[in-house]
């Protein structure tokens, strides 16, 4: 089942979090934390005041969770918005539907896109397959109602009504009609982004989620058309919280995708009707938020709180390929309610950022402590005798490597294979073994006649001068014949490539 | 005031007909259907085209004017008619309804002012007989070459409100709760314009009346 | 103005006879329940007094007007045909679902409810035979009624029942009238089949007096006291209301019907 693996996922998430923090080195800095209060001054550029010509412009609607393109407008235009509102019946999780109210067919709504200025024409209709009448209210109107007394519209029928963008931000749009709460309830909101005179600065992808909650007579997961349930709205205890109307909107062959190196950039809204959402992604730090929608920002966010009809824009790198989750971090609903995405990152690694699991062995205490438990001192380099090699690699091999090949040199049998005496060490000589240490190694070798088929993980974060050192401590000990391993020997294997 | 119902308000505020905001062009008092507006939310449509509303004169109401003469609303075919609907002893709203009027009377130039006809129909035929409506025309000062108070019966006067849209709920005490409408009526009787609400801003209607369309 | 006035002679003579001989119970028409007399709490009190409204006695239909009623009525007033109504009556999607203007065609039944029809036509047809639209809150008492008692508003499973009726979706076909139990005044299909047309459908919301435009306004408009969020009564009422309100009187819509009410004529 869907569910259980994505459970089965996150867990693995935490579990590799938690036992790669003391690996890595620092993330190369991020910009330091500001906080903008208000916007640039505007320059003759950023005209939001002209009127616009009477030519209009047919704005593009998108479905979750795609957003539609940048207007690139630089002065204010007429825009023409039209939204159908449907009745459909769609699935809520695996085996059960819910009646939605929709705009545009989809929870949430489509996404409609104006820039600050703009005079936005709206045309409402309402399906006329459509048991209720329905409105509309969106936050970026500046007027009664948000625009739902003069949107209000009957089954069959249409309403037009138009409003200037007066402000710039990511507002919810809902329905309004009486009772509020059930309209909204059944799916009934979407967003609305207008865009600041000088728009948004272009970034890899553009993503389009909003969270709900969802209260059915029946319980989680019971199959069938589930019934909307008013006391358990009226209490606020949802059977649901999900991503774009339904659990797995986001998961699967539907999980957003992005390739390392790449910005990914959310906008992010809380339809409600009740919840306030704590929106995390697994394994990222928001770069920046713009907090509520708003003209202001923070950075280097790890959990921003939405509110029920509300927003947050959220922008971050990616550096790391991996899955990363997309939840709420109120977590009984992720577990268990279904407010659960993904965004698949795809590229190569990088390991100095994230190295993924090193090592995995049981936590032995009979290995020698290491001498030194803190860093090691960094030393002069090429300039170390031998001597002086073995002593800090011998401390380098207690840190990295004894925890598999063990402190006598001797692995484990069947598993690890040895380093004390080994015939691949060798035959395979100074090049082979130290592209070895750089890049990993998997799959069979035989190690003194003795099969091995392990993983071992690639060291290319230790610098030249650290494995030269351990290099030598690993050739001249435990009765290996020795030799000499130079940072310069390191540096040209790295270069070259594995062997 | 509970926050409930203050919320369930702002629901339903919903209900009040659209005010005119834009332009006459756009006459909000009929609405298209959205039968052939299947097109899917991501693909731009064409604007809808704007069909011209029929005229109210397709319905037959009787009214009983101040004279006591019984006439058809249809009577009025050939002048641009403002029409309005209240009731005699209204307290407030009807008397700004009225002051709208006026005001809106005034600066209509001529010879325009000479042709338009301003019609004010009661829902309350029991209280607003002929006499009642005849004083009240005079108390109020209103050009009677101009002005025609009248009432209609409760069937009549439910279809002339449905056909401008003006809402209205008779109270047990005799009183009414009404919506207070203004529409313009061309020479057809088709409605080019209409405000929502006393003591408004009449400028939309001036220039639909000013206009040579009508 | 004259049926007023008869009725208004109609119940003068009934007061001056009543004291000689008990009026007679006026058999119901055909087809017609009688309903109340009764107390109903609109969900907006227009007025403090109006907190609770009495509803006198009334004949009301047992089921909506099906599709077949209809079409004897438009074969016999021609001025109601689709092909010749007059669009000020009636909006373009009147009758849409018949096959032609003449017959309903092989997907409509003949005994479902009659839908896509205007408030015009169906006061009209209520003329016909004699008959008129319920008023507001003659239709909502007799909706206030479970199967078993005249206000079903402290039933939980009633109420719970009407609600669920809401959650069917748009897309599920209309059942044919008189289908299941009828309620205390034996009507069937108050709740869960069609919305239903009343005679002052346009009283639902009111916009207030322009005095209360401030602070007021939604005090008078709303009813300090009728509208409770919390009671699950509500919400079905809430939604009948905002339909209401959304109408006018030339709208048709797929799931709106309607049936007609008669005055009980109280004779000496």
């Amino acid at each position: 089942m869907p569910q259980q693996t994505t459970i089965r996922t996150l867990h693995t998430g935490v579990l590799a979090l938690s036992l790669a923090t003391f690996a890595c080195q620092q993330a190369p800095s991020r910009n330091a934390a500001r906080l903008r209060l208000s916007p640039p001054a505007p320059s003759a550029a950023l005209d939001v005041t002209s009127p616009p010509p009477d030519q209009p412009v047919y704005a593009t609607l998108t479905s979750p969770p795609h957003v539609p393109p940048a207007t690139n407008r630089t002065r204010p235009a007429r825009v023409v918005v039209n939204l159908t509102v449907k009745e459909v019946v769609q699935p809520m999780a695996d085996g059960a539907q819910y009646t939605f109210w929709t705009f545009g067919g989809t929870v949430p709504g489509s996404f409609i896109r104006v820039r600050q200025g703009d005079l936005v024409e709206f045309h409402l209709q309402n399906d006329a397959s459509s048991t209720m009448p329905h409105n509309i209210d969106l936050h970026a109107v500046t007027g009664p109602g948000g625009g739902a007394p003069a949107s209000f519209t009957a089954p069959g029928h249409a309403s037009t009504f138009s409003f200037k963008a007066l402000s710039s931000g990511l507002f919810v749009y809902h329905c309004a009609t009486a009772p509020v709460p059930l309209h909204v309830a059944n799916g009934m909101y979407g967003m609305i982004l207008v865009e600041p005179p000088e728009g948004l600065e272009p970034v890899e992808h553009e993503y389009y989620v909003m969270e709900g909650d969802f209260y059915t007579k029946g319980k989680y997961h019971d199959r069938g058309l589930q019934a909307f349930d008013m006391q358990k709205g009226i209490e606020a205890r949802p059977t649901y919280v999900v991503f774009n109307g339904a659990e797995g909107s986001l998961l699967g062959d539907k999980a957003l995708q992005a390739y390392v190196g790449d910005t990914v950039r959310i906008f992010f809204g809380v339809g409600g009707p009740n919840l306030t959402s704590s929106f995390h992604v697994i394994g990222e730090i928001f770069d920046r938020v713009h907090f509520e929608g708003g003209t202001a920002f923070q950075n280097n966010v790890q959990t921003t709180m939405v509110p029920a009809g509300g927003s947050a824009i959220v922008e971050f790198k990616v550096q790391v390929p991996g899955d990363y989750p997309i939840v709420d971090h109120s977590l009984f609903r992720a577990f268990n309610q279904g407010a659960v995405g993904m965004l698949n990152v795809k590229g190569p690694e990088d390991k100095l950022v994230y190295s993924g699991k090193q090592a995995d062995a049981l936590a032995k205490q009979e290995a020698a402590p290491p001498k030194d438990t803190g860093a090691v001192e960094p030393l002069a380099v090429s300039t170390l005798t031998t001597e002086e090699r073995m002593a800090a690699g011998q401390q380098l091999f207690a840190g990295n490597c004894a925890a598999c090949h063990q402190a006598t040199g001797s692995g484990l049998p069947g598993t690890i294979p040895p380093l004390a005496g080994s015939d691949y060490l060798v035959k395979s000589g100074k090049d082979r073994v130290l592209s070895v240490a750089l890049n990993g190694l998997t799959g069979p070798i035989k190690v003194n006649g003795n099969g091995y088929n392990s993983v071992m993980p690639a060291w290319n974060h230790l610098s030249n001068d650290e494995l030269a050192n351990i290099m030598t401590y690993v050739l001249g000990s435990w009765g290996n014949s020795g030799g000499d391993v130079s940072p310069a020997d390191v540096a040209r294997v790295r270069q070259g490539g594995a062997i | 005031m509970k926050i409930g119902s203050l919320l369930l308000c702002y629901g339903l505020l919903a209900c009040t007909r659209p005010e005119l905001t834009m332009a006459s062009a756009h006459a909000s008092a009929t609405s298209t259907r959205a039968a052939a507006l299947s097109a899917a939310p991501t693909q731009p449509a064409k604007p809808t085209a704007r069909v011209q509303a029929p005229s109210v004169y397709d319905l037959p109401v009787a009214l009983r004017d101040d004279s006591g003469a019984v006439r058809p609303l249809e009577a009025f075919r050939g002048h641009p008619v403002l029409v309005t609907m209240f009731y005699g002893s209204c307290p407030v709203a009807c008397p700004l309804l009225t002051s709208d009027l006026k005001r809106l009377e005034r600066q209509i130039p001529e010879p325009m002012r000479s042709d338009v006809r301003i019609l004010m129909v009661s829902f309350d035929s029991t209280r607003d007989t002929p006499a009642a409506l005849a004083q009240i025309k005079q108390e109020r000062g209103l050009d009677a070459t101009r002005w025609t108070l009248a009432s209609a019966d409760d069937d009549d006067a439910r279809g002339l409100a449905g056909v401008l849209g003006v809402k209205y709920r008779k109270l047990d005490n005799g009183a009414f709760f009404h919506s207070s409408v203004i529409v313009l009526l061309d020479r057809e009787g088709r409605p080019q314009a209409r405000i929502e609400g006393a003591d408004r801003d009449v400028t939309a209607l001036l220039t639909t009346l000013t206009a040579p369309s009508i | 103005m004259l049926r007023k006035l008869g009725r208004m002679l109609a119940v003068a003579c009934a007061l001056t006879s009543g004291a000689a001989a008990a009026p007679r119970r006026p058999t119901a028409p055909a087809g017609m329940s009688r309903v109340g007399p009764g107390v109903y709490e609109p969900l907006y009190a227009a007025a403090p007094a109006e907190r609770k409204v009495s509803v006198k006695v009334f004949f009301l239909d047992r089921r909506p007007v099906t599709n077949a009623d209809f079409l004897g009525f438009v074969r016999t007033h021609p001025a109601w045909r689709r092909d010749r109504v007059k669009r000020l009556l009636a909006d373009d999607g009147y009758l849409a679902h018949w096959q032609s203007d003449e017959a309903l065609g092989s997907s409509v039944r003949a005994k479902t409810p009659v839908t896509h029809v205007s408030w015009f036509a169906a006061k009209a047809y209520c003329s016909a035979r004699g008959a008129r639209l319920p008023e507001e809150r003659e239709w909502e008492l007799a909706a206030l009624a479970s199967e078993a008692t005249a206000d079903g508003s402290n039933d939980p499973r009633w109420l719970a029942r009407i609600l669920s009726f809401y959650a069917q979706p748009a897309s599920s076909p209309l059942h044919e009238v008189g289908a299941g139990k009828p309620n205390f005044w034996g009507l069937h299909d108050m709740h869960g089949l069609v919305w239903e047309w009343v005679y002052d459908f346009g009283a639902s919301l009111v916009a207030a007096d322009s005095r209360e435009k401030g602070d007021g306004a939604q005090n008078r408009f709303c009813g300090a006291s009728g509208a409770d969020a919390q009671n699950p009564a509500d919400y079905a009422s809430f939604m009948r209301v905002a339909f209401r309100s959304s109408l006018q009187a030339s709208f048709t819509t797929a799931r709106l019907g309607f049936r007609c009410a008669a005055d009980v004529q109280v004779t000496p």
